[in-house]
């Protein structure tokens, strides 16, 4: 009993901390081309950005539920995205993209040939403020 | 083995002691936030009660620190959270957002919150009073929706 308790608590302690420090997320395969998006104006320099790089985990048939939860392209074409909640996606995409924060750490780990440069970045971020803007009547 | 089992001890209280010199900043709680939500905003009393008890002591100034939040290393993870909500979203700051961050902000609420990652699952361990049934969930984020309609009308 005591020695249950001796092992216990500190393990206990570490796993605690432990958990805190790693932030488990499923990282997706890409796919290829979902243009399903006719309701953005997505311009084909765009468009490739997004089939490389994004639209592997944000589509309707992702296994990220995380992934098409934050975000999903299908949305903005199928009415299931108001335009209140179309705005603040793509301003979502163009503060994520501030951030650093996506594609994930593991999916740049996996694919470093789909990382994005701060070329890239800049056209995907002006290209989304834009849309964002036109939205909402700016 | 005695010896061995107090030698264990005596390193297991030394660390934990050890743990508590470890500066850290603890996130400021700052009482008057003149651009907090519940000031600058219109927000129903069902709704403003689950904000307050369920997100306001990480996305907000008004942190109340329970007394376990200062001892290590459960204060690491308090102060680490606190700083990383407000970071996220700070509903102190709720007027001195752009309409388009604060739609994205409730986007982001009805989603999490809708989808079960907010509150914090670590969270209702220690205040029960900030759980929410799926229906307190539904109406902040048919709340939430309805507001970011409503900014760009």
């Amino acid at each position: 009993m005591k020695r249950t308790v001796t092992i216990l608590i500190p393990a206990l302690l570490f796993i605690f901390s432990m958990s805190y420090m790693f932030d488990a997320e499923k990282v997706d395969e890409p796919i290829g081309a979902v243009s399903s998006t006719a309701k953005l104006d997505i311009p084909d320099n765009i468009m490739v950005i997004l089939d490389k790089s994004c639209m592997g985990c944000h589509n309707d048939e992702s296994s990220s539920t995380k992934g098409k939860m934050k975000l999903n392209f299908d949305k903005f074409n199928n009415g299931k995205y108001s335009t209140g909640k179309q705005i603040a996606k793509l301003n979502g995409i163009v503060k994520t993209l501030e951030k650093g924060k996506m594609p994930p750490k593991k999916f740049k780990a996996k694919y470093p040939d789909r990382v994005l440069n701060e070329e890239q970045q800049k056209l995907l971020s002006d290209w989304a403020k834009a849309q964002a803007n036109a939205l909402a009547g700016e | 083995m005695r010896k061995k089992k107090r030698l264990f001890w005596y390193s297991f209280f030394g660390i934990i002691i050890l743990m508590q010199v470890y500066p850290v900043t603890q996130p400021e709680v700052i009482q008057d936030n003149p651009n907090d939500l519940f000031i600058t905003a219109k927000v129903p009393d069902n709704i403003a009660v689950m904000l307050k008890t369920a997100c306001y002591d990480c996305h907000s100034n008004e942190t109340i620190y329970p007394w376990y939040s200062y001892i290590a290393p459960v204060k690491w993870l308090v102060n680490r959270d606190t700083r990383e909500g407000r970071e996220e979203l700070n509903f102190s700051d709720w007027a001195s957002m752009s309409k388009m961050d604060q739609a994205t902000a409730l986007s982001d609420i009805s989603d999490e919150v809708l989808e079960g990652d907010m509150p914090m699952k670590i969270y209702p361990i220690m205040h029960a009073e900030a759980k929410l049934s799926d229906e307190d969930r539904q109406a902040i984020a048919d709340w939430a929706d309805e507001l970011t309609e409503a900014l760009f009308d």
